[in-house]
């Protein structure tokens, strides 16, 4: 037999689509032929290592579930109880979800001006009741909610997020920015983003995970194992006070610790949330540069130039929180619209989310570098045209705060377009822009559901 | 001689260790089966009950794998009950023969092997073995976040699969492309 087609056929035997006749004469084949014999091992091997590395966590260890040993078991009820009791001390892989019912849902409440989405993988369960069972996925465009565990198990989360309960003690989450409080006993507690596995190991920890930047980890008390989806060999355990973030290879870094990124109760107001934010810190990785020149620069911006984000009074290392007030920045970078070779305009652009009736608040740092005064110009457009427009003198060598506010008059996507139209290309300076920040809020004069 | 018996934590660490082989001999004697995990956690129990009949110094795989080919046979004995395809026992037993020959390190050496074959691979190539092979996400689920069918995404993770064989099986170099 050809090794084409005999690969074919034990890859449908391993995905049980071969015909009776085709397992005849592959079971005669890999009899009667070493070679085909050591081929279908082969696959086989491949079947097994590539399980093992995508379950790292979960498959080098023995599993044996004292149900199935009170199962298995003939004996007398003292020998079972001393076996099941050494099978959970000893091997100590006990499933939870033994003592714990399947119909025990885990339940959630909504923070202030949330809004949510609920599917239930049965179409027909409730989407009214704030409950989730296996399966069940919960969205929220913009909030906060609050979930419990039958376990024990409690979770604060910030949208944008997207939750699906995947085991009573098993979630994944896609984006959100999440406080996890695991009891003791319900230590094993697993949330997956889509970069990263993370295995509790009894402890307070905060996730976040967003579609725009690396997924991070960070540990406030007690323990947990941290792998990354990419790399299943990368594995952290992380303990109080630490932190990880993937890297641009999807293995896992070292990062600053943050325990202020996070909520662990509901607010009792409704405050404003953040629909985007980029201290350029990561690049231009969000960002379409439309047009011209956009760099990132961090520290000292030429030689003649007074701004630098190291430590000078008059310095980039500022960012806004949700209610824009301006708080310690995270990273030294910013962005530099605009160069000797390239004249005004350059401008760079991002899409973000809107919602009909809410107000917008879009605050940014600016300055020019160098000799003269620049512009900065900022404008969001709807479906192609503008809805806003405001244009900014940068001062040089100064760091500038400003915002505006827009009201948004229907749902979809706005786009949001930084440059540098009108500056000076002959004094050489080029326009600086630092912490970009839109929030979110209701509209109070309108009525809201 | 007498014999010596091996203490409980000796036995879990051995137990430990021969999982993914016993893991690779289940999945050789059962392709394709679903209820993989469920027979070794079987094999598991039995190998726990038994624990006293091994002879520490003695070759713990040889033993597990006498129990584990058993257990797999009764599976198959189970299966034909219910009027189903299966394996003939022959094929079994040669299959279980054959992998009584692997070395200890065998898979180990297999599995680094494969990890650097794993890196080689493309992002998109990644993510759908880790959809198939996880146990966190279905196939179906995954083709259906990035718009596919489940049939094309066989398609491909065949490709991919017969791509990491050869690879592992070239002992290829750390800067070589897989293509």
């Amino acid at each position: 037999m050809e090794l084409l087609e005999l690969e074919s056929l034990i890859n449908a035997l391993n995905d049980k689509q071969i015909s009776a006749e085709d397992l005849v004469r592959l079971e005669a084949e890999v009899s009667q032929n070493p070679e085909s014999l050591q081929c279908y091992l082969a696959m086989m091997d491949i079947e097994n290592l590539l399980h093992h590395q995508c379950n790292l966590n979960d498959s080098i260890k023995p599993v044996v579930l004292v149900e199935q040993v009170l199962k298995h078991q003939k004996a007398k009820t003292w020998k079972l109880v001393a076996l099941s009791t050494a099978a959970l001390l000893l091997i100590g892989i006990l499933s939870l979800t033994l003592f714990v019912s399947d119909r025990a849902p885990l339940t959630f409440a909504l923070g202030p001006d949330t809004q949510y989405s609920l599917s239930h993988s049965n179409a027909k369960a409730d989407t009214e009741e704030l409950v989730m069972k296996k399966g069940s996925r919960l969205k929220l465009e913009y909030g906060t909610a609050q979930l419990t565990f039958a376990s024990g198990v409690k979770a604060v989360i910030k949208a944008p997020a997207d939750i699906e309960m995947l085991e009573l003690d098993k979630i994944r989450m896609q984006t959100g920015t999440a406080w996890y409080n695991v009891p003791s006993g319900a230590e094993g507690f697993t949330v997956l983003t889509s970069e990263l596995k993370v295995v509790d190991l009894g402890t307070e920890f905060g996730i976040l995970a967003s579609l725009d930047s690396p997924d991070e980890v960070h540990v406030i008390e007690g323990k947990v194992q941290v792998s990354s989806v990419k790399h299943a060999s990368d594995v952290h355990d992380l303990v109080s006070s630490q932190a990880v973030k993937r890297n641009s290879f999807g293995k896992l870094d070292n990062t600053s610790f943050n325990e202020a990124l996070f909520i662990n109760k509901l607010p009792t107001s409704s405050e404003p949330f953040i629909v985007l934010q980029d201290q350029f810190n990561n690049g231009l990785l969000n960002w379409s540069n439309s047009k011209g020149n956009a760099i990132i620069a961090e520290g000292d911006y030429g030689n003649n130039c007074q701004l630098n984000t190291l430590g000078q009074s008059d310095h980039s290392l500022l960012h806004f929180d949700s209610t824009g007030k301006l708080i310690k920045s995270e990273g030294q970078n910013y962005l530099v619209l605009g160069d000797r070779s390239n004249p005004a305009p350059n401008s760079i652009i991002k899409q973000f989310k809107i919602n009909k009736g809410r107000i917008y608040t879009v605050y940014f740092r600016h300055a020019a570098s160098q000799n003269g005064l620049q512009k900065l110009s900022v404008s969001v457009d709807f479906n192609k045209q503008i809805i806003e427009s405001h244009q900014y003198d940068s001062s040089p060598s100064r760091w500038t705060s400003n915002s505006f506010i827009f009201t948004s008059k229907k749902d979809g996507y706005a786009t949001i377009n930084f440059n540098n139209n009108g500056s000076i290309d002959s004094k050489d300076s080029d326009t600086l822009l630092d912490s970009v920040l839109v929030t979110s809020s209701p509209n109070k004069k309108s009525s809201s559901k | 001689m007498a014999t010596q018996q091996l203490s409980t934590s000796d036995f879990i660490r051995l137990l430990t260790e021969h999982q993914i082989p016993i893991r690779g001999l289940i999945l050789s004697m059962a392709p394709g089966c679903q209820d993989v995990n469920d027979i070794l956690q079987d094999i598991n129990v039995v190998l726990w009950e038994k624990k006293n009949s091994y002879t520490q110094g003695t070759n713990f795989k040889a033993w597990a794998y006498a129990i584990s080919r058993i257990k797999v046979m009764q599976y198959w004995d189970q299966q034909r009950k219910l009027g189903k395809i299966s394996l003939s026992n022959e094929f079994l037993e040669t299959i279980a023969e054959a992998r009584s020959k692997d070395t200890p390190s065998y898979l180990e050496d297999k599995l680094q092997k494969l990890n650097h074959c794993l890196s080689l691979l493309k992002e998109k190539e990644q993510q759908l073995v880790h959809a198939r092979y996880s146990e966190s996400i279905t196939l179906e689920s995954y083709a259906s976040q990035v718009g596919s069918t489940t049939g094309t995404m066989k398609v491909n993770l065949y490709r991919i699969k017969k791509k990491l064989k050869s690879c592992v099986e070239k002992k290829i170099t750390p800067n070589s492309n897989l293509s």
